[in-house]
């Protein structure tokens, strides 16, 4: 692997002699200094252009020296440059941001758009777009908008699920700033971790994945944190129903660096404490809350260098404390969170040469602990389960802008993991005897290192390619996996403004979720892959059709097919934490999942009118050996056909609607067919009446061999803004499920009742559907200080 | 004024609960009936007690806990046949007198026109010790009802691993002793057994003793009134019965899956060709202090 890396840097270093007539540069904001991903750099005249890389860098050749660039950015004006490389050969270009989205004139040809690129399945969402999606509990939410996409479906109803392409929660790969996050859910799912504040952009790619990709099955979402204004210090905020939020930014050292810091906190536990206090006369308290705190500092070294320092801490916490009359006092919590950090460095070699070094830290915990203590007998008792996964790595990426052809990618990345796949630990204490135990799961440290070369490829005017291959080297229990994913991906020009894309991509996941309930809770457990249970792998093939349409309209239609192997999953009747044994004891391992969908988009990023529309036809099931007699199943969120709709509309300079409209195939679901007597577990000095007598037990023939009915759900949205003399507030009023449809969230039997209500026990059992969200009105307030300063 | 207000409020209630719960129709396939066996046999029991029952589809009309009356059993225990069952019509069973003792391996095949024969053993696991017993503080449970706590001292004999189930029990003067009082735990491997019992696995214990908690309703607390005497009964079952009951609590929950639920659990069992489980206990009691 060495040998192949060095390689790649000297043919890098031989290629570097051959450039000639090369623009680089940076694209920023041209208000906050920000640096601008994903903003297109054309060629006037030519069928050329480029775009910026993740950190706002573009390099480009130039057919001579003198030519007229235009760059644009969704959200920002597009800007015509005349270049002339005599005066300088790097430039950093600013564009102005559209405030008004009236103002946005949508001209074809503008941009490098995406039928353009050779990435396929990938769907962008830069903040500003995010932003104009209604608002559901007052709280925009970016997950819950890349749900209405095609080929994602949400999971659970009101829940922040992401099930990409037939995968589960865990085959997708959440990069904050290019390092993993592996619970991006609070209060159970209720809302993402992401702050809208904080967010520049967020790319997702359900297929088709890039060499320097790695590490999940089936999808990866590379939400790109902003770097904070450079050029005039910012407060802003909102405050909901559910938590309030506040950042601020600002430049640092006269504009060669700038912060960001942003918080955000849920006020649930404001109203439960003194409320059990209150019930409990005192002595009791109990209280819920989420927080998320982000950072990040960016600063120019020198010209060429750049460092950038992120850090992410988000935390759930549920307390019980109690103290009675005699002193007793007790306590019990649970928690989990995500720490993050990272500290990037950007070293221009040279104008086609960019670099960047990444060390990165992510941790991921859940807790649950309770203790006693009794001063007056010397009493101590403390127990407590914690599992989670700690990840320290090491990036290093080259991107070498060879000539016009041909853009390089190649890097290492190595990591080392730390499982903690739940460990209990009892310590108990009594008139100065002590006993302390600790059990469960074994703890696993693993390491991965992998390898990447990738080459964007243009192999003429109407075809081009990236090409690449991903090595991945996990080294567990004394185990080893090596594994060489090809990735492929072709485009082939079809016409003005239209392109055929094909895509190939084998992945490797070396951590697994254990779930109990496949909706993706803190709960689930996070476990490595080991010499037992081998790491899951998927392949998968696409095909799509993209064309940019008239006044800005994007449309593209994708197949896919998909297959996953070593998938596992608690065998029937284990629980999470059920039992003090290894969770390997407790599993089904060697599962297959196969998937396979058509997905059509049809979108429109800017104008007074933007949104999209996205329709999914598709199937994804499963197999275990010991789980529905051997036999493929549904998965559990299989939906035939999903629509998502969202539009967003400026009816003046401050006043923004928006609506979203989603349907799909009801969910898959296990009915029982039969039923029959339970045996209870034996009773002593009770009488058979006194039991509950409605307990039965059920039985099903197969797994998830049901549908519910369908779903649909429209949600609006208002953004009422005003600019005030100390900078701008805005009222953001949402209504969720705006015509309170009663979507089944889950079926059960009961027993029928005749006229007077009684029920039969022994007649036919009647089947109901429960619903639990109706129209559900929320708001927050949005404000903004702009210092003069 | 007011009439026409509680009137109001009345439809607008209804019309909530109406929209939240809805009837749904859809078609099942027939549902063939098997036998259902259920029997749990304890060590110091004098006579053997079986319920045979059968299966019924959701949507067919029939009974699922009316006893099948015209079985044939053949029982043994250690490999002797045990004869003379009959079926009780007031128990709902069928019974016959024959101790049962620690080790002991009982097999049965039961016969009944017009179902498919079934059969299952099961053998009668020795009791574990409890060696100790005491209340704790009052925990209040998010602010609803206070929870007292139980700590108990647990001694593994270390021989394989072993399945428990722990039971509350309460003898007021004058009033028999009763167990149907409920338990719970926040240690997360004290696993629920429905509907008010515990369990956990002798895994953690590793062939030691071990102190343990466990929650009790604080009404049951017992520590300031001489007149009530608290118990803490430690059941050793066999590992069927166990997976039973623990896969029981989870199966009863996913009949109504609310917000978190997950997929349905299917019930295991140990009758071939059947439902149901046969399975062995041993009891052993102690007073909580």
């Amino acid at each position: 692997m060495k040998q192949l890396f060095l390689l790649t840097l000297s043919l890098f270093v031989v290629g570097q002699n051959l450039a000639q007539e090369r623009l680089s540069g940076y694209v920023q904001d041209k208000e906050t200094g920000e640096k601008l991903y994903g903003a297109t750099l054309w060629i006037e005249g030519t069928s050329r252009g480029a775009h910026t890389n993740f950190y706002g860098f573009f390099s480009i050749d130039l057919p001579v020296s003198k030519a007229s660039l235009r760059v644009s950015h969704v959200g920002y004006k597009s800007q015509i440059l005349e270049i002339n490389l005599a005066e300088g050969n790097h430039q950093i270009i600013s564009l102005q941001p559209t405030l008004d989205l009236a103002e946005v004139i949508v001209e074809e040809n503008r941009e490098l758009s995406f039928e353009a690129k050779p990435q396929i399945s990938a769907i962008n969402l830069p903040a500003r777009q995010l932003k104009l999606l209604p608002a559901v509990g007052g709280e925009i939410d970016l997950i819950r908008g890349i749900q209405l996409m095609p080929g994602v479906q949400g999971g659970k109803e009101g829940l922040t699920g992401m099930y990409v392409r037939g995968g589960g929660p865990d085959q997708n790969l959440i990069l904050l700033d290019g390092v993993p996050l592996y619970n991006v859910g609070h209060l159970g799912g209720l809302f993402s971790v992401f702050n809208p504040d904080v967010i520049a952009d967020a790319t997702l790619l359900k297929g088709g994945f890039p060499a320097r990709y790695g590490g999940r099955l089936s999808s990866v979402l590379d939400v790109k944190v902003r770097d904070g204004n450079r050029k005039q210090m910012r407060t802003e905020g909102a405050i909901g129903l559910a938590s309030a939020r506040i950042s601020n930014e600002g430049p640092i050292a006269q504009g060669r660096g700038s912060y960001l810091v942003a918080m955000r906190r849920s006020y649930l536990d404001l109203f439960t404490r003194p409320v059990a206090r209150i019930i409990s006369g005192g002595s009791h308290a109990f209280g819920y809350t989420f927080y998320d705190l982000n950072g990040k500092v960016g600063y120019d070294l020198s010209e060429k260098d750049k460092i950038h320092l992120t850090v992410y801490s988000g935390h759930d916490r549920g307390v019980v404390n109690s103290r009675d009359t005699s002193n007793i006092r007790s306590s019990n919590h649970f928690q989990w969170g995500n720490q993050l950090a990272t500290v990037r460095w950007n070293r221009l070699i040279s104008d086609q040469l960019f670099s960047n070094l990444t060390l990165g830290y992510t941790n991921y915990n859940f807790d649950i602990a309770l203790d006693h203590e009794n001063p007056n007998k010397e009493q101590f008792y403390y127990f407590g389960y914690t599992s989670g996964i700690r990840d320290l790595n090491i990036k290093y990426d080259l991107e070498y802008y060879h000539n016009k052809n041909h853009i390089f990618r190649t890097g290492g990345q190595v990591i080392y993991h730390s499982f903690v796949p739940g460990v209990n630990a009892i310590s108990s204490a009594e008139s100065q005897t002590r006993m302390d135990t600790t059990f469960g799961s074994q703890n696993v440290k693993a390491w991965e290192a992998s390898y990447y070369l990738e080459d964007e490829w243009r192999i003429s005017d109407r075809v081009s390619a990236n090409l690449g291959v991903h090595l991945n080297n996990y080294t567990v229990e004394g185990e080893n996996y090596f594994s060489a994913q090809p990735r492929a991906t072709f485009r082939v020009s079809t016409g003005p403004r239209a392109a055929l894309k094909f895509g190939y991509a084998q992945m490797q996941q070396n951590v697994h979720l254990l779930s109990s309930t496949g909706v993706g809770l803190p709960t689930d457990l996070w476990v490595p892959a080991t010499a037992m249970t081998r790491p899951q792998q998927s392949y998968q093939w696409t095909a799509g059709y993209h064309k940019m349409l008239k006044e800005g309209w994007e449309f593209s239609v994708e197949g896919y097919y998909k297959t996953m192997t070593n998938l596992i999953a608690y065998s029937d009747g284990v629980n999470w934490l059920e039992g003090a044994s290894d969770w390997q004891e407790q599993i089904e391992r060697e599962g297959t999942g196969r998937a396979k969908g058509v997905e059509v988009l049809l979108q429109k990023k800017e104008g007074k009118w933007s949104g999209w529309l996205g329709y999914t036809l598709s199937q994804s099931e499963r197999r275990f050996a010991n789980i529905n007699g051997g036999e493929f199943f549904p998965d559990r969120f299989d939906r035939r056909h999903d629509i998502g709709l969202t539009l967003a509309y400026q009816l003046k300079d401050n006043v923004t609607f928006s609506a979203s409209w989603t349907y799909g195939t009801g969910n898959a679901i296990t009915l029982a067919e039969g039923r029959y007597a339970v045996q209870m577990d034996e009773t002593i000095g009770l009488t058979s009446g006194g039991f509950p007598g409605t307990a039965f037990v059920e039985h099903y023939e197969g797994r998830n061999n049901f549908r519910m009915r369908a779903y649909h759900r429209a949600d609006i949205g208002v953004r009422f803004t005003k600019k005030k003399l100390w900078g701008e507030r805005t009222w953001n009023l949402g209504f969720y499920n705006a015509y309170s449809r009663a979507n089944p969230f889950y079926y059960y039997w009961t027993q029928e009742r005749n006229f007077f209500s009684n029920p039969n026990p022994d007649g036919p059992r009647v089947l109901k559907q429960i619903a639990i969200f109706p129209i559900i009105p929320a708001f927050s307030y949005e404000f903004k200080f702009f210092s003069p300063w | 004024m007011v009439r026409l207000f509680i009137i109001g409020i009345a439809l607008i209630l209804s019309s909530c609960m109406g929209w939240m719960n809805q009837d749904v129709n859809i078609d099942l396939p027939p549902h063939i009936p098997r036998i259902v066996l259920n029997s749990v046999l304890a060590d110091g029991d004098e006579e053997v007690r079986l319920n045979i029952t059968q299966s019924v589809g959701m949507k067919d009309t029939g009974s699922i806990v009316e006893g099948l009356r015209n079985a044939h059993i053949q029982m043994s225990i250690n490999g002797v046949g045990v004869d003379g069952f009959r079926f009780m019509p007031v128990e709902n069973e069928y019974r016959v007198n024959h101790p049962i003792s620690a080790g002991d391996r009982v097999e049965v095949a039961i016969d009944v026109p017009g179902f498919t024969s079934v059969s299952s053993q099961t053998d009668i696991p020795h009791p574990s010790q409890l060696l100790s017993a005491r209340f704790g503080s009052a925990n209040d449970g998010m602010g609803s009802i206070p929870m007292r706590e139980i700590f108990f001292r647990i001694k593994d004999s270390g021989e394989g691993k072993k399945y428990y189930i722990l039971k509350f029990a309460q003898q007021r003067e004058g009033t028999p002793l009763r167990t149907a009082i409920q338990l719970r735990s926040n240690i997360p491997w004290i696993v629920p057994i429905y509907p008010f019992n515990v369990g956990l696995e002798s895994t953690p214990i590793q062939g030691e003793s071990m102190e343990l908690q466990v929650l009790v309703n604080d009404m049951y607390f017992s520590g300031s009134d001489p007149n009530v005497e608290s118990y803490l009964i430690l059941e050793t079952v066999d590992k069927f019965y166990y997976e039973y009951q623990t896969a029981y609590y989870y199966h009863r929950n996913g009949q109504q899956p609310e917000l978190f639920g997950g997929e349905p659990v299917p019930m295991p069992t140990n009758v071939i060709n059947g439902f149901g489980v046969f399975g062995g206990a041993a009891r052993h009691m102690i007073r909580i202090e």
